[in-house]
């Protein structure tokens, strides 16, 4: 990242345009404006810090190991529609203006519950029902919390460590049991 | 290379292997062309021992830049299996309707990724067009074609069960896949609320079993980026290895065949005229018979490319019915629905099989529908949901703990419905475009009539009844429906028949007008039933085979 990409998004989000940033859709024209500077590697600490929150470490690993950062980078680049990962930058983008006004501090400096906060009312903020949703999608495709969390859970669950960790992983079954009996705490196949 | 054969087999997927099986074992020396790259079992299979985590895209999704080029390929492959699918960009045709010609150009074609699916179809289709008036009458009936269906599947082995269904005959099963606790409960669900419905266990070109020393199937589901413990049947793991084995198969790939040339003289065709795929060099190789099995719309292209003194509009085409009739399976969008039950059940394994609900309309008296005539099956899966599908509110812990367990049973049924011959449904050559090998572009015309529609709002009806009355939640049926091609049973552009003055092919599947000429792929179908038809055609080749060995 070069020095004067890096000012600007250290200018942009901490510094003096904070007030404007509490309207609506002046944040919205901000992010655009911003998104269309900023690349998905200026943004790396988010993005693992947001996947991070969303797949948590706990008795198993979080998303981080399973190399989210490399995966979404992957997708953005070869993937993903302009307009998509113009999505994608913007909401990484809102997110981090949102940590600074809410609690003052960038997001992956924020406490475990902070970071769900901002997500969850991310993800409230949305629509929720059903058949609106479809519509949503059809005409707009997935919002931003949509895409970050499909990317982040499909990187963990496809990882070889969320296959053979996290889920039940079994490369070459042999035979098919078409009806097993499995309790509680049984795992899912990672695969189909 | 030697350029003369007894027989030339044009094209290597399903039948084209079976044509070379039968002559090379019989002792002929018979020459295979195929107009895509080789490909070798076991060896080119370069994606089946990847895991997830091995693909670029985890095999969730492709780069743009690959799907610029394959715009109808793309809903029919995905990253593990797309180099057995063409680049359309690469070998362009004309859609005058919207219509997918889903193809794949490498030796073994489409038997490397079809369905697997094996269903006789009975007097019930081979009779339909003469009772009905649609079509012209099929020159056969099924006591003709049931002792090669027996041959056809004691060689590749269809898993199935015994079901004594006058509309879907019995094969010769090896053991058949079992359902599982979703699947078994709609069965029983399904055959108490509905008289005439069955549902079963597809009948599949999986092997259950070692079969014939060629391997068995490992219960991967990944049948479709070739699978290297022979778990399946496709030409280039069974038939191929048999005909090259004895001695007397050439294969050549990256031939495309332009032209038959005929012999005005002697009334017979005499060769092939072939552009190599890579170099562009022209060949001609020289045979007594010809076996096309280039493809419905393949071989009728050739044909029809195929233009002499005699025959001005194609080779054969006396009856003007070359190119006509194209059929493939009208299917629906599809209906799913949620059971809340058997939380306590899974499985091991992933199967390859799924779920049929045979036809069980217009069977008899009983079963009339007053809305179409013929009929429709409807396949599908039972099992749980798992992360791919799961719509999950929560964020964080609550995200994991609900990602890890299994999820809710759910079960999905789509329908494949008989197609109605129809002259306006057809393919033929644009006069002044062409491919990089100079053959004419195929232009493709096809539209869905009444009956097709009535039948595909049937399926998506009758699917929401069977699921709800079996006690399913969140029942519900995809709107838009798939373009024609979806289905991939393209056929009829060369039908049989008994009169030559409508139809292209004799009950030997010869040419009528030119005899050593066979097409024993999807053209030569008078009618299309509603059953996955490769098994037919895999045994209208060993049936016309044998019939051409009489003469050599």
């Amino acid at each position: 990242m070069n020095t004067n990409r890096r000012n600007f998004i250290k200018t942009t989000l901490l510094g003096t345009t904070g007030l404007f940033f509490s309207f609506y859709l002046g944040k919205k024209y901000f992010n655009s404006l911003a998104a269309s500077k900023i690349e998905i590697p200026d943004l790396k600490i988010i993005i693992i810090s947001i996947a991070d929150t969303i797949i948590p470490t706990d008795e198993t690993p979080g998303a981080e190991e399973s190399n989210i950062y490399e995966h979404i980078k992957y997708v953005s680049d070869n993937v993903l529609s302009d307009s998509e990962k113009s999505k994608l930058i913007a909401g990484l983008l809102e997110i981090i203006n949102i940590a600074d006004n809410q609690f003052g501090k960038p997001f992956q400096n924020c406490s475990s519950e902070q970071k769900l906060t901002i997500l969850y009312n991310l993800q409230a903020s949305s629509i929720k029902n059903k058949t609106l949703n479809k519509i949503r999608h059809k005409m707009f495709g997935k919002n931003f919390i949509e895409i970050m969390k499909s990317l982040t859970i499909e990187c963990y669950a496809t990882s070889e460590m969320g296959c053979k960790n996290f889920f039940q992983y079994d490369f070459i079954p042999v035979n098919y049991q078409p009806s097993i009996t499995i309790d509680e705490n049984h795992h899912a196949w990672a695969t189909k | 290379m030697k350029n003369k054969f007894d027989v030339i087999v044009i094209g290597s997927g399903i039948t084209g292997g079976w044509a070379a099986k039968e002559f090379t074992e019989a002792g002929k020396s018979t020459l295979v062309l195929e107009r895509g790259k080789d490909t070798v079992h076991g060896q080119d299979y370069p994606t089946a021992m990847m895991h997830p985590w091995d693909f670029k895209n985890r095999n969730l999704r492709m780069d743009r830049d690959v799907l610029k080029d394959i715009p109808v390929q793309k809903s029919h492959c995905d990253e593990s299996n797309r180099h057995f699918f063409v680049n359309d960009t690469h070998n362009p045709y004309i859609q005058e309707d919207p219509f997918k010609w889903i193809r794949g150009y490498q030796v073994g074609g489409r038997s490397l990724t079809w369905g697997r699916q094996c269903y006789r179809m009975s007097d019930l289709d081979f009779e339909a067009n003469k009772k009905d008036g649609h079509g012209i009458d099929w020159p056969i009936r099924y006591k003709d074609i049931e002792p090669w269906y027996e041959y056809v599947e004691n060689y590749i082995g269809i898993a199935g069960t015994k079901e004594s269904l006058s509309q879907l005959p019995d094969s010769k099963y090896i053991n058949g896949i079992p359902l599982n606790s979703i699947e078994n409960y709609l069965k029983n669900k399904i055959e108490n609320n509905f008289e005439h419905r069955k549902l079963i266990s597809s009948r599949m070109a999986n092997k259950t079993g070692d079969k014939n020393g060629k391997g068995s199937c490992m219960f991967r589901n990944r049948c479709s980026r070739g699978c290297p413990f022979g778990g399946y049947f496709s030409s280039v793991s069974s038939t191929l290895i048999d005909a090259k084995n004895t001695g007397n198969l050439t294969l050549r790939p990256n031939s495309v065949v332009t032209k038959i040339i005929y012999d005005e003289e002697t009334k017979k065709a005499i060769g092939v005229h072939v552009i190599d795929r890579i170099s562009k060099e022209s060949f001609d190789f020289y045979a007594k018979i010809i076996f096309l099995n280039a493809s419905t719309i393949g071989s009728a292209a050739i044909l029809l490319n195929s233009k002499s003194k005699s025959f001005p509009t194609g080779l054969g085409n006396s009856s003007g019915q070359l190119g006509k009739n194209l059929m493939d399976h009208a299917m629906n969008g599809g209906t799913k629905g949620e059971y809340k039950g058997f939380k306590d059940k899974y499985y091991k394994g992933r199967t390859p099989g799924s779920i049929y609900i045979p036809r069980f309309q217009n069977i008899n008296n009983e079963t009339k529908s007053e809305n179409f005539i013929r009929g429709y099956g409807l396949q599908g899966k039972g099992e749980r949901q798992n992360w791919i599908n799961k719509d999950i509110q929560a964020i964080g812990k609550e995200l994991k703990n609900e990602l890890r367990k299994p999820g809710t049973w759910q079960v999905a049924l789509i329908g494949r419905g008989e197609t109605l011959p129809q002259e306006k449904n057809r393919i033929e050559l644009a006069e002044d475009e062409h491919d990089q090998w100079g053959m004419p572009l195929i232009k493709i015309h096809f539209k869905y009539g009444p009956n097709e529609l009535a039948m595909i709002d049937s399926m998506k009806e009758e699917a929401e009844n069977m699921l709800l009355s079996a006690g399913f939640d969140n029942v519900y049926s995809y709107n838009s429906t798939p373009d024609p091609g979806s289905a991939v049973h393209e056929m009829g552009t060369a039908r049989m028949g008994k009169d030559p003055q409508t139809s292209v092919l004799n009950k030997h599947n010869q040419l009528h007008n030119v005899t050593n000429i066979y097409i024993t792929d999807g053209s030569c179908m008078t009618s299309s039933g509603c059953q996955n038809p490769s098994l037919t055609y895999m045994a209208l080749t060993v049936r016309a085979c044998k019939h051409a060995l009489k003469n050599l």
